[in-house]
């Protein structure tokens, strides 16, 4: 799907709403990743995923084509939640019911395939060591070294499409990495 | 751009997992499929653009709902909601249904719920499904008697029919259920999330109450509200 499509979609999808399954089916697996990376468990990532596209969906309406992948705008949207999320935890520790239950020792049982699916997607991020091991450090920096470090390393975007997501100047992009991988070493 | 080398070197080199879900993505598909087919009905605000009217008045609605609430001097978030007479002749332009409820109510919601993310989301409940608020009442069930949370759902359901008059809940499959884990301060809400996702007729928001260690299940009850009562 090249822009031009995109944007066809896209402008479709805003008179035909069905048609947001194209791009839902597209950058759900981007989307994913991006926020599991940020917050270390698929559940909540999953969970802000969700609330990530309801909102593209609900402001669809409101979304200006520029020539840029919507892409960008939906890792904006995820960007935003995850901040939100790291506001909210601070006043109101949270604790997964998955957790909870099992250290009472009462199972949480849902459809199979979906219960297994997460799992293996949570040891499959779980098992790779260095990666939480630098995960770990990440998370202790500021939230915006946090989320340009995250697109450009792990993520593998450009300066250019970080700055598109981020609505910054591609010098303030640069500044704020390589401040980030300052403050990383140290 | 001069770069910390060792750092950025162990960061490209690093091994980022991926993960992949083909199932969950496709229930989340069909979530946000529920979604349109529940604004559809309802004619809520921002979605549907089908029509040209709803796409400008929905937004007008609720700024004077917003305003009405504001002007009235009640506790904002939780205020009284605007007069009727008032509200529905916005609400009937924008054709968004929403449920007049009392203050008395809402305290009682507040009260069993110190959460504002769930009164946001019963508020958007109200707005948009038009239930209206049955009552709150106690289920009174042995915990460790079940073997995981469907059967612990169900029978805090089952027990809700038992004393209450909410009979609509006995049919399992068309009542929305949320759980709130409260232990504390200690809260996880991801489950009441589906409240957005499902196009339900009836809502049970189960509020598993920690008390000396004994959960206590706290039942608020919703049911569709008849399109004629508004």
């Amino acid at each position: 799907m090249d822009l031009q499509e995109e944007k066809n979609i896209i402008l479709k999808a805003q008179k035909d709403p069905q048609a947001f399954g194209l791009l839902f089916d597209k950058y759900y697996p981007k989307i994913l990743n991006y926020v599991s990376h940020r917050v270390s468990s698929v559940m909540l990532a999953e969970d802000i995923v969700a609330e990530t596209f309801y909102i593209a969906l609900d402001k669809l309406w409101q979304f200006r084509w520029q020539g840029v992948s919507f892409s960008a705008w939906l890792y904006r949207i995820a960007t935003n939640l995850i901040s939100q999320h790291y506001r909210h935890q601070h006043k109101k520790p949270t604790f997964s019911l998955d957790d909870w239950l099992e250290k009472t020792g009462h199972e949480l049982v849902d459809d199979g395939d979906l219960s297994q699916e997460l799992i293996n997607a949570e040891e499959e991020l779980r098992k790779h060591t260095d990666f939480i091991e630098i995960q770990k450090k990440l998370q202790q920096l500021p939230e915006r070294y946090q989320t340009v470090i995250t697109l450009r390393y792990f993520e593998d975007k450009k300066i250019r499409e970080i700055a598109e997501i981020l609505g910054k100047k591609e010098g303030t992009i640069k500044s704020l990495l390589s401040r980030g991988l300052g403050m990383l070493r140290n | 751009m001069e770069l910390p080398d060792k750092t950025h070197q162990l960061l490209q080199g690093i091994h980022v997992p991926s993960i992949q879900m083909p199932h969950r993505q496709a229930k989340m598909r069909q979530a946000l499929r529920l979604v349109l087919e529940n604004k559809r009905q309802t004619g809520n605000i921002g979605l549907n653009l089908n029509t040209m009217k709803l796409k400008f008045i929905a937004p007008v609605a609720i700024v004077a709902l917003v305003a009405v609430v504001f002007v009235s001097g009640v506790i904002p978030g939780f205020g009284t909601v605007a007069p009727q007479v008032k509200a529905q002749a916005i609400l009937d332009d924008a054709k968004v249904a929403v449920t007049q409820v009392s203050e008395d109510v809402r305290q009682d919601l507040q009260k069993l719920v110190q959460d504002d993310n769930l009164m946001r989301l019963l508020d958007e409940a109200y707005t948009s499904k038009s239930l209206e608020y049955v009552g709150a009442v106690t289920a009174d069930v042995d915990i460790d008697a079940q073997s995981n949370s469907n059967t612990l759902l169900k029978a805090v359901l089952q027990e809700v029919d038992q004393v209450s008059d909410f009979s609509p809940v006995a049919d399992y499959n068309q009542t929305l259920v949320a759980i709130k884990i409260d232990k504390g301060d200690l809260i996880d809400f991801s489950q009441a999330r589906l409240l957005r996702y499902t196009n339900h007729d009836n809502l049970a928001v189960v509020l598993a109450i920690n008390q000396d260690n004994l959960p206590i299940f706290k039942v608020i009850l919703m049911q569709n509200k008849p399109a004629n009562a508004l």
